[in-house]
């Protein structure tokens, strides 16, 4: 099997040698990207996209070498099934900024639910009215935040879970319902006694990220430690 | 080329990297008459060539650690080149003769070191003289979560009116950044003028309009909810800096010397709501 040098698809760098073997994978395997011709246009797009669907649950157009996608597509032209996904879990369904607050807490690492019920009330004491907006999300969504240009990453502290794909968060957006994200919780001061509050507890805070804030933002471990979570997240 | 290669060994890659380049010397040659339309020919010597921005980031630096020089790191597709790498080049001459001086010097330490024959893309990176491929890019970690290939390339965009503006992608060494050090520097590059940096730290350009004497740049600089806000940094066209407008997108600029834009604001159920802003622009 050749091996791919370069990403190809949507946003890739689709090197024509590249793209035109992947062309051949997909048509081999009935995912028509149209006549072979070494060109990423939106048929070949559009049946990345087909093929990813198998697996992924949200397609992200793009093959990269020794990733997943890449692997599936040499595993589908070995006469391999694709397997499918694990589920999610019923009760994780639905969008999770609209969940309970009780629900938003239990997304959360119990590490991490501990220390955001103590900023809770010690931003409660100040007279701020603070409520989670995130806890945990799953990679889905954030793929699709991202995909639609509402996200810098695909994987971030909110996606964190368990490998059977329980929701494990590292991270929860906290806001003052009043103020949300208006100019006013810089007024009111609330980002400030946020900041505060959560670095008594340790948690570090996107508010301090000068090149891009992340005021509600805050996280049980360093950003250097993504890289481990995501893998012990099974993903 | 690996060091401690066996003579013998040294001599046949000599040997068939000399027919490899006389070869593409050739190829070149028959392509003469029918070359696109660039802004000349350039002798480039190159020292290495990968497929990947990582990987030629990478053994650029190894090069340049061998004392091989720190050369330009570019993409052959601005050479108009129908099956682009990436390459790593000790000099970019005018002048066939300088190059081969340069090879021969290159080839001391890169014995399989060529000459390729380039016709220059106008408005390239490589016709600006800047890198397609910033040197930090080497040290984006194997296990970067959210880097991807289009992260590691520069670019340029045409702005009009002589105006370019090139996007350097490059990492930020800073262990603990949220966005794993991913960068875009924005530079000016205006005829007959030296690269001018307009915004050191932009986390990803939004969008990018210039006219009536004016240049605004929307940055991503927030998240809020599920959405990204911006930063609208404006310039006078010779890249002084002249406004900045927190949380607002979508610039646009005005013959009455206004910068308008759409004023961002998000609230508690993660709506977000839009408001026509108005900023009077004056030079300083």
């Amino acid at each position: 099997m050749q091996n791919l040098t370069a990403s190809v698809g949507r946003g890739g760098l689709n090197l024509r040698p590249d793209v035109l073997l992947v062309q051949g994978l997909l048509k081999a395997k009935g995912f028509d990207p149209g006549q072979p011709d070494g060109r990423c246009g939106p048929l070949t797009i559009t049946a990345i996209r087909r093929f990813q669907t198998s697996f992924l649950p949200m397609p992200d157009g793009l093959i990269e070498p020794s990733k997943n996608s890449w692997q599936r597509l040499i595993g589908a032209a070995k006469g391999l099934p694709a397997p499918a996904p694990a589920p999610l879990p019923k009760e994780w369904e639905g969008d999770p900024a609209r969940w309970s607050a009780e629900k938003k807490m239990s997304s959360m690492k119990l590490e991490l639910a501990v220390k955001v019920r103590q900023v809770l009330v010690a931003l409660t004491a100040k007279g701020f009215q603070p409520k989670v907006f995130y806890g945990w999300r799953s990679v889905t969504v954030q793929a699709k935040l991202f995909a639609e240009g509402k996200s810098k990453v695909k994987f971030s502290f909110h996606n964190a879970q368990l490998p059977d794909g329980t929701p494990n968060a590292h991270a929860a957006d906290i806001i003052d319902a009043r103020y949300a994200w208006t100019a006013e919780a810089e007024s009111s001061g609330f980002w400030k006694a946020l900041g505060v509050a959560a670095k008594v507890q340790g948690l570090i805070w996107g508010g301090d990220w000068v090149s891009f804030r992340d005021w509600a933002h805050v996280q049980l471990v360093a950003n250097s430690e993504l890289a481990r979570v995501k893998k012990e997240s099974g993903l | 080329m690996k060091a401690g290669a066996s003579p013998l060994r040294q001599a046949l890659v000599l040997a068939v990297a000399a027919l490899l380049g006389l070869a593409g010397l050739l190829a070149s040659a028959t392509a003469w008459a029918d070359a696109p339309a660039g802004v000349g020919i350039r002798w480039l010597v190159v020292g290495a060539s990968e497929a990947t921005p990582g990987g030629i980031a990478k053994r650029a630096r190894a090069l340049t650690a061998a004392g091989a020089g720190d050369g330009l790191l570019l993409s052959t597709a601005d050479c108009f080149d129908p099956r682009p790498v990436f390459a790593w080049a000790a000099e970019v001459a005018s002048d066939f003769e300088p190059a081969r001086a340069a090879l021969e010097r290159l080839r001391q330490r890169v014995p399989d070191a060529f000459i390729k024959r380039c016709n220059v893309r106008a408005g390239s990176l490589l016709a600006l003289g800047l890198p397609a491929v910033h040197p930090s890019i080497a040290d984006v970690p194997a296990d970067a979560v959210n880097w991807s290939d289009a992260d590691r390339v520069s670019a340029v965009r045409v702005l009009g009116a002589g105006l370019n503006l090139v996007l350097q992608r490059y990492r930020a060494a800073l262990p603990d950044d949220p966005l794993e050090g991913r960068r875009t520097r924005l530079l000016l590059v205006r005829p007959g003028a030296a690269p001018r940096p307009l915004v050191e730290d932009c986390a990803g350009l939004a969008s990018a309009v210039a006219g009536h004497g004016w240049l605004a740049l929307a940055c991503d600089s927030e998240q809020a909810a599920d959405h990204v806000l911006h930063t609208v940094h404006a310039f006078s066209d010779s890249g002084e800096r002249v406004a900045e407008v927190a949380r607002c997108r979508a610039p646009r600029l005005s013959a009455d010397d206004l910068l308008l834009c759409q004023s961002e604001s998000v609230d508690a159920t993660g709506k977000l709501e839009l408001t026509p802003r108005r900023s009077k622009l004056a030079r300083r």
